[in-house]
């Protein structure tokens, strides 16, 4: 039953964030950026698939985030997990995956307001941590649904058969973040100031 | 082959055996809600794609094989006696906890193959379009990111083979120059696609996009077949539930495993073999029907 709590909690999350998406006064501009956004990501994920745990859609995840906001790093999130998984292939994993891709972006949207200037170091550290919590919220569901007693020990027993995975995708994070970090944030800041731009009146 | 289903009846069908799965405990239970997707793979043709699927999840499976006997020490009929351990303490491996362990690999693998039964039964497409009355903000989101994944795949590649030519290689040296090779496709593959969402902007403006309410067109439409399948799906989650309120879809592993079925259980577990029996006879009709 904890397992079951858990995934409504999860369907609870996407929808309110999908309801907060609805609701909100996003402009066409703003949309498409998302698409993009999101299909580069899956695409980062599929090329990558090869190397297990090492994937840049967390780094592109976090960095719309900073740049865009909490909602937009939410949404590129959850979409790049459900689209990547199209190719890749759907799974129970799908959901957990786009919650914890979704709280990824979130949280680093959250860093960017109350750190505009956030640069590369700080996508680096935010890497590190959600290469870990990635990992973490990916088990938790495992852990809650089908494994008994829940206790320390046996929620540490099951991170430390993911480590391994956890680190690799902790240190691709890492060496994404410091090897493209700098410029992709130069090049979604110059998108974002581009979509906030206003038409000018027109000189009479 | 594609199967065709009303996604609302998919959902009640897949929804309501997953919710079952998640509640059960029973090894009969959960055995037979197994054999019964099997079925119903078979009969969509879909066991190629859940042979790879479960390539995978054999793995995850039988983690909690090894996983519960190791942190549970409730069991009586004890198999080996292991060392002490840091954090773990000391370690007891119990035939029951083993069972226990079985049960919930099993209960993975179930959990798999019924999303490989919802990715069968209904396609990307649909879903979106049933989606797209209740949020078309989010359908309109995921339906342009899919139309351009292709496109961006293939410009993926098209740059990767420009950089080779001027000297790039993906696939020699160590680990960290081989991925600050394939940094520039990233970057370049970003750029030139935030370039090009202008114009996807400007061409949902083009459209009338937020001028007002929005028109749908929805690809599948609600047949009396679905009603019957639907009808049967929910009929069977009544039972399944009655089953699991009666609490004769639990199983007590603990101190030392039940009988798998008492005398006067019989009654309950016939009649809900009967309905997922008829819930799969009802799909398996509908999907060589449609298909």
């Amino acid at each position: 039953m904890f397992g079951l709590g858990l995934m409504v909690g999860a369907l609870l999350l996407l929808g309110v964030s999908m309801w907060t998406f609805e609701r909100s006064r996003l402009s066409s501009k703003e949309i498409a950026l998302l698409v993009v956004l999101a299909a580069v990501a899956s695409v980062g994920r599929v090329v990558f698939a090869a190397i297990p745990s090492v994937q840049p859609v967390t780094c592109l995840v976090l960095l719309t985030g900073l740049v865009f906001g909490p909602l937009e790093g939410l949404l590129v999130g959850a979409a790049s997990a459900w689209l990547s998984n199209c190719v890749l292939g759907q799974g129970p994993w799908t959901l957990w995956q786009m919650v914890a891709w979704g709280l990824a972006g979130g949280s680093a949207g959250w860093v960017g307001r109350w750190r505009p200037a956030s640069g590369r170091w700080t996508l680096t550290s935010l890497g590190w941590v959600w290469g870990y919590l990635f990992g973490w919220i990916m088990n938790l569901w495992y852990w809650a649904a089908f494994v008994q007693p829940h206790t320390w020990p046996s929620w540490l027993l099951v991170n430390a058969g993911s480590f391994g995975f956890d680190t690799a995708h902790a240190v691709g994070n890492v060496v994404f973040a410091l090897l493209l970090g700098g410029d992709l944030l130069t090049m979604l800041r110059r998108f974002h100031r581009k979509l906030l731009a206003t038409t000018a009146p027109a000189l009479l | 082959m594609t199967v065709r289903l009303h996604p609302l009846t998919v959902c009640c069908v897949v929804g309501s055996w997953a919710l079952c799965a998640m509640c059960a405990t029973h090894p009969l239970y959960v055995g037979l809600l197994l054999a019964a997707t099997l079925v119903l793979l078979a009969a969509t043709r879909a066991l190629a794609a859940w042979r790879t699927a479960m390539a995978w999840s054999a793995l995850a499976a039988a983690g909690l094989v090894i996983i519960n006997p190791l942190v549970a020490s409730y069991g009586t009929t004890l198999l080996w006696s292991g060392p002490r351990l840091p954090v773990l303490g000391h370690i007891a491996v119990s035939l029951e906890e083993v069972a226990f362990g079985l049960v919930m690999g099993l209960k993975l693998l179930l959990l798999m193959s019924l999303v490989c039964l919802y990715d069968r039964l209904q396609g990307v497409d649909e879903l979106i379009a049933v989606g797209a009355r209740v949020a078309p903000k989010t359908a309109m989101l995921l339906t342009l990111a899919t139309l351009v994944l292709p496109r961006f795949k293939r410009d993926a590649q098209e740059i990767r083979h420009a950089l080779m030519a001027r000297g790039a290689r993906f696939s020699r040296g160590p680990w960290l120059q081989r991925l600050r090779q394939a940094a520039p496709v990233f970057r370049i593959l970003l750029l030139s696609s935030l370039e090009g969402s202008w114009a996807t902007a400007e061409a949902l403006q083009a459209r009338g996009f937020g001028a007002g309410p929005r028109t749908s067109f929805e690809p599948t439409r609600w047949a009396s077949q679905d009603t019957l399948v639907a009808g049967a799906a929910l009929l069977g989650l009544a039972l399944s539930v009655t089953v699991l309120v009666s609490r004769h879809a639990s199983y007590q592993f603990y101190p030392t495993l039940a009988p798998l079925l008492a005398a006067d259980d019989l009654q309950w577990w016939l009649a809900w073999a009967a309905g997922v029996l008829g819930l799969a006879a009802c799909v398996w009709r509908e999907a060589a029907c449609r298909s």
